[in-house]
């Protein structure tokens, strides 16, 4: 509007050169659906750091006890109960690191323990080395939930699946018996299980699992009766795809996000029941540690010997927040509409 | 004949991840007492922003009005504060949305839906509220008022759903009613019905109407001016008839073309190919240019000016220059007995 | 509406008979006998006590027996103590775990609305950004683990409040605090997504063009409809905070349900066993069904539609 007439020049007039395709490119490379939600994963700063902190403690809990020339369950009376002593850091008072305990004295020199020793997590009644015991707990408490997410995936998946697929009788039948495991409060079945079963990694696994499937199967059931009807699945199906190709090429790849994101939250809730399991009297049994069974034998001595918990409880927080900002990370990049 | 409305050189932008979205460029036009203009434009050419700029309804943060004024009875709306526009809200300047599914509160009675404006504006007692909402139910021909004052959304249709809206839109005699695209997610049939109930009710009340839509079958129907927008501006303006009949504008033209007729040789429809501009960095020229067969070198680089065609006729186009080629509006655009 | 009832209630009881069920065969499976500590006791005496808590009868007979005292409400006679009933024992710690159980669900409920409502009012703010880290925090740690380290800072080292025990309503706080810090972060979560979805909609727009004020749209339209889907949660919370007080309640030494259930299954206590698992299961189940008619009853949606859901 500011174009003053000089500045038109009767050749400005004549038909422009040019072809309408040009408004029609597409000038952005086209991504797959992979590719996109890797690269809202990217983008979201907590799932990375909390990725980061899994990898470092899985990583750790393995290469972590090499460090100590004790094993899990060497025990030594004689130098039971010491707090944490870390070379290098003890001069640094705040920390807390320094052999001194609570109540001001240093059992480390009262004890006669070797100038040269030190218990980077201090030890426990038994004079256990308690820097060994939080990372082999910490494995033991992975090996678990992992293992729970494995089982609960296939069991999970499949039956889902099944069900959803065939549909009709198979799966109003399938659907009735989930329908009562549903309604059974997960906590009394796993309680009842160990107490029949003992405790022990396995049977507290298979606790775990025993309702833990339900929720994954509905998740997948849901999934595929929704695809299912999908014309991309019909067009294939009127082509004359087999049942296994459907299955392959069409609804599995389709249902993966939900399953992943799914599985992702079973990790946290098994070492959750875990821990909690130690705490009502019916988790790992020693010499066996986890988690949940240090912070629950440190809970009883808190007042004095405050080290006992406070190290696996960090661990576990940091392992339990880490699961959820990934949980959660992954569904936002996976399903964006399925935020909740 | 008095201003109502005037809007002089608006524009409002977004603001995106991707930068900012020059959604309206500088709009220009007014609306007198009891006039129904429509505003004409494909999606994205930014006919809903600028009603929504006109009710102050962008989304908070991120849209907002760059320059110009939105004039109503002599007050700047773009510069009013929130509480001055709650007053006008509803009171003066009332909207119509799109989609009568979504736009009421499904947890709601429709009584208390009418109820709400009425006693904000007006302080109508409960029970003269509730009268009133009785009869401005009557006054859309929704069937037995008084029961379905007390029901919720869902159980009623689409069609009579924008009954009910259209009910609290009017429910304080507001000078103007904004319709964004009232008819679009209605059946055909309900369409025509509402469209009647309108054009029934403005009679009756004396209501200012600016209509938007997209189809031009809705705008013969009800309006009297129609402004044609297109990437963020308005490229043509006129009467009805000036602008059915006379069209100058090419991308008129294309509207035009593409309308389904109902006395044509050919059935089939003719689109304009490609689509609307970038608004993120939208071109120098005139927006259609890059659609445009008439295209110039002009039209690359210069914005048009709209020229005066006749006293009530604008159009913003480089073939009404006099140093243009003459160009006739292609047969299909020519308007025959339209509908 | 009616219809829809009646079948869930009879579906509840089938599901609780199949805990019965389930409980009694586990329980019969159990190695060893609940006396087996007591090694001081003769044959006879064995008998004598076998027979008083009727464990030399068959199982079936066993399993009738059982089923018609539980239909009477009746959960049997524990072990612990001489003649005191399940019920009795319950009944004792009821009190307790109740109250901690409604505090935490009360002070959780507020505070997380109260947040979810700024996260949302507040989006992509650091009021939004705060509320939610703490909402992963709320989720993440396990509410015993908190529990914990909040006797220790709290309790130990600050000696603000009590560290354990049972005497007053000081003694209330930390417990009620550490389950309510679940409830805080998933209603702060569910409540900032419903806010935030709702305040997107149409209607919130048509509340707005008729004038209604923030405040108006605010609390009339979009938080009274948040509040419906708030009570789907609320099953699923009820059974985190009875898990977390069975351990919650034996970390303060709070005299509830869920420490005698520790206690019990420390002792081998099955009646007290039985007896409390059937409690919780009734109790959370009970919770659901009332939850879902709940839902059926405040939205409209679904009650006019005759309980489809």
């Amino acid at each position: 509007m500011n174009v003053t007439e000089k500045q038109l020049t009767p050749d400005l007039f004549r038909p422009a050169e040019q072809g309408t395709e040009k408004s029609d490119e597409i000038t952005k490379p086209s991504i797959s659906f992979w590719q996109d939600a890797l690269r809202r994963l990217r983008k979201n700063r907590g799932a990375m750091i909390a990725l980061f902190a899994i990898i470092f403690i899985i990583a750790f809990s393995f290469i972590a006890p090499l460090f100590s020339k004790y094993g899990i369950d060497d025990q030594e009376l004689m130098r039971s109960n010491l707090p944490p002593k870390i070379q290098g850091l003890e001069k640094i008072e705040f920390l807390g690191v320094n052999g001194v305990d609570i109540r001001g004295t240093n059992p480390y020199e009262l004890k006669n323990v070797p100038k040269d020793q030190y218990f980077w997590f201090g030890t426990d009644g038994l004079g256990r080395d308690q820097w060994v015991r939080v990372w082999k707990g910490t494995q033991i408490s992975l090996y678990i939930a992992f293992l729970a997410a494995a089982i609960d995936i296939i069991v999970g998946v499949t039956y889902g699946g099944i069900s959803a697929f065939y549909g009709g009788r198979t799966d109003d039948l399938m659907q009735r018996l989930v329908e009562v495991l549903y309604g059974i409060p997960n906590l009394v079945v796993i309680i009842l299980f160990i107490i029949i079963l003992d405790p022990g990694i396995l049977s507290i696994t298979l606790a775990i699992c025993i309702t833990g499937w339900i929720g994954m199967s509905r998740i997948v059931r849901a999934q595929v009766l929704k695809l299912k009807h999908q014309e991309f699945v019909l067009a294939s199906k009127t082509l004359g795809a087999p049942n296994g190709r459907l299955i392959t090429k069409h609804l599995l790849p389709n249902t993966l996000a939900a399953i992943i994101v799914s599985a992702t939250f079973t990790i946290p809730g098994a070492i959750f029941f875990e821990s909690f399991l130690s705490f009502i009297g019916l988790g790992i049994q020693p010499p066996t540690a986890s988690l949940g069974s240090l912070i629950s034998d440190g809970f009883k001595s808190l007042r004095i010997f405050p080290h006992l918990a406070l190290y696996p409880a960090a661990v576990m927080c940091i392992l339990m927040i880490s699961f959820n900002l990934i949980g959660d990370g992954l569904r936002d990049a996976l399903d964006p509409k399925m935020r909740r | 004949m008095e201003k109502l409305l005037e809007l002089d050189n608006l524009h409002v932008s977004f603001q995106t991840y991707g930068g900012e979205v020059k959604a309206v460029r500088g709009v220009n036009f007014s609306l007198e007492k009891g006039e129904s203009l429509a505003i004409v434009g494909e999606s994205g050419s930014g006919k809903s922003v600028t009603s929504k700029a006109i009710m102050r309804l962008l989304p908070n943060k991120i849209g907002s009005i760059k320059e110009g004024s939105i004039r109503f009875e002599g007050k700047d709306l773009a510069k009013a504060s929130e509480r001055e526009m709650e007053k006008i809200r509803g009171a003066e300047i009332s909207m119509i949305f799109q989609d009568p599914m979504t736009s009421l509160n499904p947890t709601m009675t429709i009584g208390k839906q009418i109820m709400e404006g009425l006693r904000k504006h007006q302080n109508m007692s409960k029970s003269e509220a509730k009268e009133r909402a009785v009869n401005l139910l009557k006054l859309v021909g929704i069937p037995n008022p008084e029961i379905r004052v007390t029901e919720y959304p869902h159980q009623f249709s689409g069609g009579m759903r924008q009954r009910v809206v259209i009910a609290i839109a009017l429910a304080c005699n507001p000078k103007v009613l904004i319709a964004d695209e009232p008819t679009t997610a209605l059946d055909v049939t309900i369409q025509a019905q509402i469209l009647d109930l309108m054009r029934d009710l403005q009679d009756k009340t004396g209501t200012a109407i600016i209509l938007i839509t997209h189809d031009l079958g809705v705008v013969a129907n009800l309006a009297q001016r129609v402004a044609v927008m297109y990437g963020g501006i308005i490229v043509e303006t006129g009467t009805v008839d000036e602008i059915f009949y006379k069209p100058k504008h090419p991308y008129t033209w294309g509207l035009l073309a593409s309308m389904p007729k109902l006395n044509a040789e050919s059935k089939e429809l003719i689109a304009i190919p490609g689509t609307p501009p970038d608004l993120m960095n939208p071109p120098k020229g005139c927006p259609f240019a890059a659609r445009c067969p008439y295209a110039m070198e002009v039209c690359l680089e210069h914005m048009p000016e709209a020229k005066d065609v006749s006293s009530s006729h604008k159009a913003a186009c480089w073939l009404l220059d006099e140093r243009a080629p003459k160009v006739e509006p292609p047969e299909a655009a020519v308007v025959g007995g339209a509908q | 509406m009616l219809r829809y009832i009646t079948k869930r209630v009879f579906a509840m009881l089938l599901t609780l008979l199949i805990i019965a069920t389930i409980t009694f065969f586990l329980m019969k499976l159990l190695p060893g006998s609940p006396f087996k500590n007591q090694d001081k006791l003769t044959e006879a005496q064995k008998y004598a006590l076998n027979e008083k808590y009727g464990l030399n009868d068959p199982v079936p007979v066993q399993y009738i027996n059982y089923l018609g005292k539980l239909a009477q409400g009746d959960l049997g006679l524990t072990f612990q103590f001489n003649g005191r009933t399940v019920n009795s024992m319950i009944v004792n710690g009821m009190g307790p775990s109740a109250t901690i159980g409604v505090e935490a669900l009360i002070f959780g409920t507020l505070v997380g609305l109260i947040f979810g409502i700024a996260a949302a009012l507040k989006h992509n703010t650091f009021i939004d950004y705060g509320a939610m880290i703490i909402a992963v925090f709320g989720i993440a740690i396990p509410s015993f683990v908190f529990a914990g380290l909040l006797q220790y800072y709290v309790g130990v080292k600050l000696q603000w409040l009590p560290v354990a025990f049972w005497n007053g309503p000081e003694y209330h706080i930390m417990p009620a605090f550490s389950l309510s810090v679940f409830v805080i972060a998933t209603i702060a979560r569910f409540m900032r997504t419903e806010m935030l979805e709702i305040l997107g909609t149409d209607y919130i727009l048509m509340a707005r063009a008729k004038g209604a004020s923030r405040m108006s749209v605010i609390i009339k339209h979009s938080v009274r409809n948040s509040l419906i889907p708030i009570v789907t949660i609320l099953g699923p919370m009820a059974i985190n905070l009875i898990t977390g007080a069975l351990v919650i309640e034996n970390i303060f030494a709070i005299p509830g349900i869920g420490e005698q259930f520790v206690k019990a299954i420390q002792v081998n206590d099955y009646p007290m066993i039985m007896g409390t698992t059937l409690f919780y299961s009734f109790l959370i189940v009970v919770i659901i069904l009332i939850v879902d008619i709940l839902y059926g009853i405040i939205d409209p949606r679904i009650r006019v539609a005759g309980g489809k859901s």
